[in-house]
């Protein structure tokens, strides 16, 4: 079993800063990540900036609500909403996180870390299956960056997202910046993390800044890609080959020109590793 | 607590309990037990991470959402706002887009706000042009479709409000706090206010409407006839031929607007029976050279008056 994804290239995330570009149609790029809870709405100009978007280049839908980890029922509306924009705006794929947001209906509009143990396991596969029956199609699913651990986990982060996909069936989107800031904050190694995942199941892979304090790496997307990243992502197209690649950029977004040079960048990587690959095995 | 139940019940709880360096006061001790410390950073200084991006995130959004109501009240009282409302009022709804809507029913409430008695409905105007911003699209009557109304048809004719307006009512003349809304509270007095809050294209307006507009408005968001949008404005004027006038004033000023669609009604809904019917007519040049930035009521519109037979007749005959 696989996930059943295009190779799109290398995108950019769709933010407001360039709704100029996109609306005038010189927003050129391999494709889109629109965030889908920015595009629920009745109307108006996002779902029109929307359009804009699919006519200029392919479009994926990238939730940060499902909430695929609360002991929370799942919110049938919210799945309800995401169903209409998934027809309307006919993504390549749809993802979001492996993380929960809510409990006893308050949310916390923040991506939470699940303790990995059998049972989280257990209640993420059962409700990702949910989800995607709900949807009528797979799902990606992307680690997330944290900031503490549970002691009481049985297996290390890995081992759970790819347990979870190979039991739910769903794809894994791979946060290579997430892996690293991670990897810093909790003291594991990150290339052990990106071997340790089967390639057949990594649909899209993510890049982004981040920010350094004295005691831990935050996950701000405020900045390039640090160069530590850079070669962990180069690690990742060694292991599974070329995979859709995205550039996030949420803060102090750059003017349109840096942001696709960084998305032309992360080209150049692949091209040079996805090269070397096949000058080793020629 | 193990149980992922127990465990994300009191990590919610201890985040969002107390911003700031209050935060970790709140920190539950179980939860704390099983989360993992290191020489660099104690359990309690991870959570804190979640605990004060939990604060920073929900405040900013208010922030975004209601720049008005923070400026009025300053850096520091609207944090102090934010936290009660938070805590009164926490998120229940998957997007954060929803964050704020109880805001102005909470301000209305808050002891510490009362000195700013005009302050829940500025809110509710900032919330309100949020609601216009992403409602729901509807292609707008156009100037060449109100010419192609015969005359006959136009008592019959339901004029309804694209999904993407709202009228809000305030005694103070919030459209004004809000145009001025930058620095300290202006000294405002009462005013009996009705806005018009609509969208244009992309862009959000709002405008204040006299007695006449706000009559013949909520004749049409009740699905009134232009007939009956007569008969509501004649009770208002007194003469029927100055209320045909000027709902057919009205009908243009609100075609340029963009903010009617048209819904036929049956001949057995029409349940007014009048004599005069003013018919909206558009000088077509100023049509065509307004087409694109309709948003002003200053244009000058031409109302052409008939009998119901669709004879010509003259003005005040």
């Amino acid at each position: 079993m696989a996930i059943d994804v295009l190779h799109l290239g290398h995108g950019v995330g769709l933010r407001t800063s360039h709704y100029p570009r996109v609306l005038d149609g010189t927003a050129s790029v391999d494709w889109f990540e629109a965030i889908s809870e920015n595009f629920m709405v009745p109307g108006g100009r996002p779902l029109t900036v929307l359009e804009h978007a699919r006519a200029l280049a392919p479009v994926v839908l990238h939730g940060v609500s499902l909430s695929l980890g609360s002991v929370d029922p799942l919110n049938e509306s919210y799945l309800r909403e995401l169903k209409t924009l998934i027809q309307r705006c006919e993504p390549s794929w749809v993802s979001d996180h492996l993380c929960w947001g809510s409990v006893g209906g308050h949310y916390a509009h923040d991506l939470l870390p699940l303790p990995f143990t059998e049972e989280a396991l257990r209640h993420v596969v059962e409700r990702a299956r949910r989800v995607q029956d709900r949807l009528g199609r797979q799902i990606l699913v992307e680690n997330v960056s944290s900031y503490l651990t549970f002691s009481h986990s049985t297996m290390p982060e890995w081992e759970f997202l790819s347990a979870l996909a190979e039991r739910a069936d769903c794809g894994i989107l791979l946060d290579v910046n997430n892996v690293y800031v991670s990897s810093v904050n909790h003291g594991f190694d990150a290339a052990a993390y990106v071997r340790a995942l089967r390639p057949a199941r990594v649909g899209q892979i993510h890049l982004a800044g981040h920010s350094e304090t004295d005691t831990r790496l935050i996950d701000t997307h405020d900045g390039p890609v640090v160069p530590a990243v850079w070669d962990l992502y180069r690690l990742a197209v060694r292991c599974f080959g070329p995979v859709s690649t995205l550039v996030e950029w949420d803060d102090h977004v750059p003017e349109w020109d840096v942001l696709c040079a960084e998305a032309e960048l992360a080209r150049a990587v692949e091209t040079e590793v996805v090269g070397e690959r096949r000058a080793r095995s020629a | 607590m193990r149980a992922l139940r127990d465990l994300q019940t009191a990590f919610l709880r201890s985040i969002a309990t107390a911003p700031g360096p209050e935060a970790s006061g709140s920190f539950d001790p179980a939860l704390l037990r099983v989360v993992d410390g290191d020489a660099r950073q104690a359990p309690g200084d991870r959570l804190d991470v979640y605990a004060q991006m939990y604060w920073m995130r929900l405040h900013t959004v208010l922030r975004e959402d209601y720049p008005r109501v923070a400026a009025m009240l300053g850096d520091d009282l609207f944090s102090s706002v934010v936290r009660a409302y938070l805590t009164r009022f926490p998120s229940t709804h998957p997007s954060v887009r929803w964050v704020g809507a109880r805001f102005a029913d909470f301000l209305a409430q808050c002891r510490e706000t009362a000195p700013w008695p005009l302050l829940p409905d500025l809110a509710r105007l900032e919330w309100a042009r949020l609601a216009i911003f992403d409602a729901a699209d509807a292609p707008a009557l156009r100037m060449e479709d109100v010419r192609a109304i015969p005359a006959s048809e136009w008592p019959k004719v339901v004029l309804r409000p694209i999904p993407a307006l709202l009228v809000l009512h305030s005694p103070w003349p919030i459209h004004e706090c809000w145009a001025d809304a930058d620095g300290p509270a202006p000294r405002v007095r009462p005013a009996e206010t009705h806005l018009r809050i609509w969208r244009q294209g992309d862009a959000v307006y709002q405008a204040p409407m006299d007695p006449c507009e706000r009559r013949a408005l909520e004749a049409v968001v009740s699905g009134a006839t232009f007939a009956a949008t007569c008969a509501a404005l004649e009770t208002l004027v007194g003469d029927p031929e100055r209320a045909a006038r000027d709902a057919a004033q009205l009908v243009l000023r609100w075609v340029e607007d963009e903010i009617l669609v048209r819904v036929d009604a049956r001949a057995s809904d029409v349940t007014a029976s009048r004599e005069w019917i003013a018919v909206p007519v558009a000088d077509p040049g100023e049509t065509a050279k307004n087409g694109a930035v309709a948003n002003s009521s200053s244009r000058q519109i031409r109302v052409r008056l008939r009998r119901l037979d669709d004879r010509p007749v003259r003005k005040g005959g």
